[in-house]
């Protein structure tokens, strides 16, 4: 830390001098060498089990590349922020960074601090690199989002319910709010084409403790599967606890998580046994390129190491793609990057990502099982899935609109 | 209808054994006191003591308790003693002692969750054709005993003749030589065991954090608001906002089962304002 600070001390000394008069941020300088990131995340607050590992794939990654020779001839800089998990700090911290010259964000912070955030990247006219999962449908012409969206493994994930369960009778159980509804919409919609019959859905408050009746209700619908957007440790231990207490787990076939993490299943631990879960990025799958990835983790930060997962090895990609765009621009100029970054390809620790024209990321999908220790166990890949249609491509890119 | 009549059972089993330590300090003392939820918490970190420990879970049941007595005395000592007569102040500076505590637990035991063993586990038990938790039968059982007990207390031991006298009329009995200072602290430390006893009981099933006392101070407050001062009262308050609840979560939606909770004792008060336990007596 120490070093970077002083180094972003002097380079606004620099600035201040040189542009004392005229407000031309640092990017108007010619022919620089190197690149420098703001990178973004929770390091406090709720969601900071994510945003600890999402630094660590991140500071990872910088390393590699620098390692292999840096950008445009000099070194990757990663200046990071901590949003604590709050929209308001995010847009904060998003401004501070604007001014200290970066020349793009990666983030991975939640959706109400991406919302509450990006226009201050719009206006500075940086490329920013969302890092994360999320819904889909954000399509601001400076973002790209190189995590999954729940569109792009929605179907195919039903479809292996479904075979699995030898029987298309769901049951959606979900906490309430934005995430849940919109990705129970995507559900469905896709349920029809895929002869699938929906046959209840329950939205409960977070920190739901007493999920009785809704076991009832959930066995007295008949369904085979059941699948749940139960968002939260407490909340999928307080269930999943109930559900096999009372004989629910016995009764329904399969059931399908689509919001409970890895990081959280660590803390679930054995209640969610048998249950599955679609995602871009195990831990434990053990592909050549996550095994090296986990290998290089464990030796840059040894005990320290945080557990990964598909909310925080975005972070890791982002970092590799952002540098591969910018070398392929030969600049750090945004619209030459946003350009470059729709071209470039990535392969590692999930397998081969490419990002779309129009702005997000095609990858593979895999299926896992949930085990007596609270791991998820791959157990089939879906293969590389395109995500749906999200915005229009925009070329050329970074225009700023008026 | 088994498996509703069921459900509403042990919820209102879990509303009673949340409520009842509320209700005592409430009825002898005239205190309503909202470290009651934070009572409960510290109940939930007993258990998870005992659980990180691997000790047998039952300990939870006794040591949670015994948390909640000495935290009682110390807090009647300190706290609620300066404040007599005073029943405003009394439900601020609970309250507030309530805030400390969940800071001091944040502090040694983190903001994130815990989860506990569970005392009685295994298979479901197979009844009338439906199945039902071995956890939520114990908590039933756990709370008829405390029912059972705490009459049995209540009518047959000195102390419980002394409560009653105190209830019936504090001024009365000081002026037979009662010692209402001794009662009274023994009363909130009796009570704050009993939060604690009922932090323990219901944590199995769910997980212990720091703010997990708040919804349940909540949910006790208006059993004991429906209820007034009666434990027969407080059987059937609970098992009536139980029912509402269950009913609601069922056929219309999880969050109108929350919030009738809260709503029903509000509409009970503007007709009974002291609850139903003097509908109780008049027969």
């Amino acid at each position: 830390m120490r070093p970077t600070l002083i180094r972003s001390i002097s380079r606004l000394a620099l600035v201040a001098g040189l542009a004392a008069a005229s407000a031309v941020p640092v990017y108007a300088q010619a022919k620089k060498t190197g690149a420098v990131v703001g990178l973004v995340t929770e390091l406090s607050g709720p969601a900071s089990l994510f945003g600890e590992a999402g630094l660590q794939a991140a500071q990872l990654a910088a390393d590699e590349v620098n390692a292999a020779g840096g950008v445009l001839g000099g070194k990757l800089e990663l200046k990071v922020a901590d949003d604590n998990t709050d929209p308001n700090t995010a847009r904060q911290v998003w401004e501070k960074l604007v001014n200290e010259g970066v020349d793009a964000i990666i983030f991975r912070e939640t959706s109400a601090a991406r919302v509450a955030a990006l226009p201050v990247a719009e206006k500075a006219n940086i490329p920013a690199l969302y890092a994360n999962d999320y819904e889909g449908g954000d399509c601001r012409p400076i973002l790209y989002v190189t995590g999954e969206i729940e569109p792009q493994k929605v179907p195919a994930y039903l479809k292996f319910l479904k075979d699995k369960a030898g029987g298309g009778k769901f049951f959606i159980l979900a906490t309430d709010y934005n995430w849940a509804r919109i990705t129970t919409e995507m559900v469905k919609k896709a349920a029809p084409g895929l002869g699938i019959d929906i046959v209840g859905e329950e939205f409960t408050p977070f920190s739901t403790t007493d999920y009785t009746p809704l076991i009832t209700k959930i066995r007295d619908s008949g369904a085979n599967v059941l699948f749940s957007g139960i968002v939260g440790g407490p909340d999928n231990v307080a269930f999943f606890k109930q559900a096999r207490s009372s004989g629910l787990m016995q009764k329904v076939k399969v059931v399908g998580n689509i919001a409970l993490d890895d990081t959280t299943l660590s803390a679930v631990g054995g209640a969610a046994n048998g249950t599955y879960m679609a995602a871009s990025y195990f831990m434990t799958n053990d592909n050549a390129g996550n095994t090296k990835f986990i290998e290089a983790l464990k030796k840059k930060f040894g005990d320290d190491m945080k557990p990964q997962g598909y909310l925080s090895e975005p972070a890791y990609d982002t970092v590799h793609l952002y540098a591969e765009a910018v070398d392929k621009a030969g600049t750090t100029e945004t619209s030459a990057v946003l350009k470059a970054l729709s071209e470039v390809k990535f392969e590692g620790p999930k397998g081969a990502i490419q990002l779309t024209t129009d702005r997000h990321a095609a990858m593979p999908i895999y299926i896992a099982e949930a085990d007596k220790k609270g791991a998820y166990k791959v157990v089939e890949s879906l293969g590389v899935q395109q995500p749906p249609k999200q915005c229009d491509p925009e070329p050329p890119f970074g225009m700023k609109k008026q | 209808m088994i498996d509703h009549a069921l459900n509403i059972l042990t919820t209102g089993s879990v509303f009673f054994t949340v409520a009842v330590g509320l209700l005592i300090i409430l009825s002898v003392m005239g205190v309503v006191n909202l470290a009651h939820g934070a009572f409960m918490t510290v109940g939930g970190y007993a258990a998870v003591i005992v659980s990180d420990q691997e000790w047998n879970p039952w300990w939870s049941l006794l040591l949670a308790p015994a948390a909640g007595f000495v935290l009682g005395l110390i807090t009647e000592r300190v706290l609620v003693r300066r404040l007599y007569g005073r029943p405003l102040d009394t439900i601020l500076a609970t309250w507030g002692l309530s805030i400390i505590v969940v800071q001091v637990l944040s502090d040694r035991f983190g903001r994130s969750s815990h989860f506990v063993e569970e005392i009685v586990s295994g298979d479901p038990i197979e009844f009338a054709g439906t199945f039902y938790s071995q956890y939520r039968a114990f908590i039933v059982i756990v709370a008829v005993c405390l029912s059972l007990g705490l009459t049995a207390a209540l009518r047959y031991t000195n102390v419980g003749i002394i409560a009653r006298a105190v209830i019936l009329n504090p001024d009365l009995a000081r002026v037979l030589g009662i010692n209402t200072r001794k009662v009274n602290a023994i009363t909130f430390a009796c009570g704050s065991a009993l939060a604690a006893f009922a932090g323990a009981v219901i944590v199995p099933m769910s997980s212990v954090d720091p703010n997990m006392g708040t919804p349940w101070v909540i949910t006790a407050f208006m059993v004991v608001l429906g209820a007034g001062v009666s434990l027969p009262g407080l059987w059937i308050s609970g098992l009536v906002l139980a029912a509402a609840q269950v009913l609601a979560t069922f056929y219309i939606a999880p969050v109108v089962g929350s919030l009738v909770v809260i709503a029903l004792p509000i509409v009970l008060m503007r007709f009974y304002p002291e609850g139903i336990a003097p509908l109780l007596k008049a027969r």
